[in-house]
């Protein structure tokens, strides 16, 4: 069993870096295919296939939020493992970018046509969300 | 004998090679140390996966996925992974050697070659082997879009049943100076081996296992693709710098000769010239 005494670990990871990490972590929200979920300290081992959103990171009554698009949350013996194929803190979101490709997937699904792959859009579309809403401006 | 002139062309041709040679040494030795770091960099995350794919099997065993199918007809697919520039040494016709001794060994229906670098697809389209598929322009700066790319690919026809199998022929890198052609398989995938105690370990899976899993299969081998194209390229970048050490240092033995025989022609010439004049000199008196 784990022990209780061991401060929770978080490590965002990615192929080419590892994008976060932080010890004597209270709580990490996260979502997954099916919906939100959060996990505490000495919660049983878990897996979770994540979608494109937002993790919450809290400690000592903070938070970190950080974007994820897809990829995994592994917990085991208090070691909060985020395995995603990309993911980007609020201080690396190119803010103009991401509102103008909200704009653009909302004008593709507001008149769709033939020619637009509408589930490209709404990918397209919940990626700048996301980013939006992690670097704060809502 | 050559003359002092030809002798001196000839230098002056060496030294200019060996300019070229030295700037390409010194851009893939800049380059290597970020390859080099992106290709470690990628072990843990590589790693990761795999202990998820690991957990995940030992927790839920009787899971079947279509990637997992071992099939008996054995048509086999090749990812052939090599460099898009030569003059990097034996790197690329190592890589190309390999994949060419896989598919003498087959019957020319019963393989297919998805290439990764233009020297690959120089080298075995001349040769006479059938292509499938062929992508560049990557080769030395792979990034994950390209795994993915090749990712999808490889399912597709795996599950669409063009093969059976698909290996991955790619460069395993060490040092800059020691790299080793490496052949693994891909797909179907091989469920990596549990440990005994993990199997025990009580597991929760959000959704539920099959949405984890199906989910992680893909993950797993692009991450494995991304692995052998970072590889590939830190070899490549190696492979040329060494090549370029070797060619650096050989234009300099080669101006020492050549200078040694200037100079022995220089002094042959002036010889000859004092004992033209004496011999004139002679004959006057």
């Amino acid at each position: 069993m784990a022990d209780t005494l061991v401060p929770m670990k978080v490590d965002v990871l990615t192929p080419d870096a590892l994008v976060y990490s932080d010890e004597g972590v209270d709580m990490v929200i996260a979502r997954a295919l099916d919906g939100d979920f959060a996990v505490m300290k000495n919660h049983l081992p878990l897996a979770a296939a994540l979608q494109v959103c937002q993790v919450r990171i809290q400690k000592g009554g903070k938070e970190k939020k950080i974007a994820v698009f897809g990829g995994f949350l592994e917990m085991k013996d208090n070691y909060v493992n985020i395995i995603t194929p990309q993911a980007e803190t609020a201080e690396n979101i190119d803010i103009p970018r991401a509102e103008a490709a909200m704009a653009r997937a909302r004008n593709r699904l507001a008149h769709v046509t033939p020619d637009i792959d509408v589930d490209r859009a709404k990918a397209a579309l919940q990626r700048a969300l996301v980013r939006i809403q992690v670097s704060g401006k809502n | 004998m050559e003359s002092t002139r030809d002798i001196k062309g000839r230098i002056r041709s060496v030294t200019n090679i060996q300019q070229i040679t030295k700037a390409m040494k010194m851009v893939a030795a800049a380059r290597l140390r970020k390859a080099e770091e992106k290709a470690h960099g990628a072990g843990p995350y590589a790693a990761k996966v795999e202990e998820l794919l690991r957990y995940a099997s030992a927790a839920s065993p009787e899971f079947s996925s279509p990637l997992f199918q071992r099939r008996e007809s054995g048509r086999r697919g090749f990812l052939v992974i090599s460099g898009d520039k030569g003059l990097a040494g034996a790197y690329n016709s190592n890589v190309m050697k390999e994949a060419a001794a896989h598919a003498d060994r087959m019957d020319p229906d019963s393989y297919r070659m998805y290439l990764c670098g233009k020297q690959a697809r120089n080298y075995l389209k001349f040769r006479g082997y059938s292509i499938a598929s062929y992508h560049f322009g990557f080769s030395d700066k792979p990034q994950s879009v390209h795994a993915h790319m090749m990712a999808q690919e490889m399912i597709e026809h795996f599950l669409k049943g063009e093969v059976d199998e698909i290996h991955i022929i790619y460069t395993k890198f060490y040092t800059a100076l020691r790299q080793q052609v490496t052949m693994t398989q891909l797909l179907p995938i091989v469920p990596p081996e549990t440990a005994g105690s993990e199997a025990q370990q009580e597991f929760m899976f959000l959704p539920d296992a099959e949405a984890v899993f199906s989910k992680l299969l893909p993950e797993y081998v692009e991450v494995q693709i991304y692995n052998a194209m970072l590889q590939s390229a830190a070899s490549e970048l190696g492979s040329r710098m060494a090549a370029m050490t070797a060619a650096t240092d050989n234009a300099t033995e080669r101006i020492a000769d050549l200078t040694l025989s200037y100079n022995k022609a220089r002094q042959a010439q002036v010889t000859n010239e004092i004992s033209e004049i004496v011999g004139g000199v002679n004959a006057l008196q």
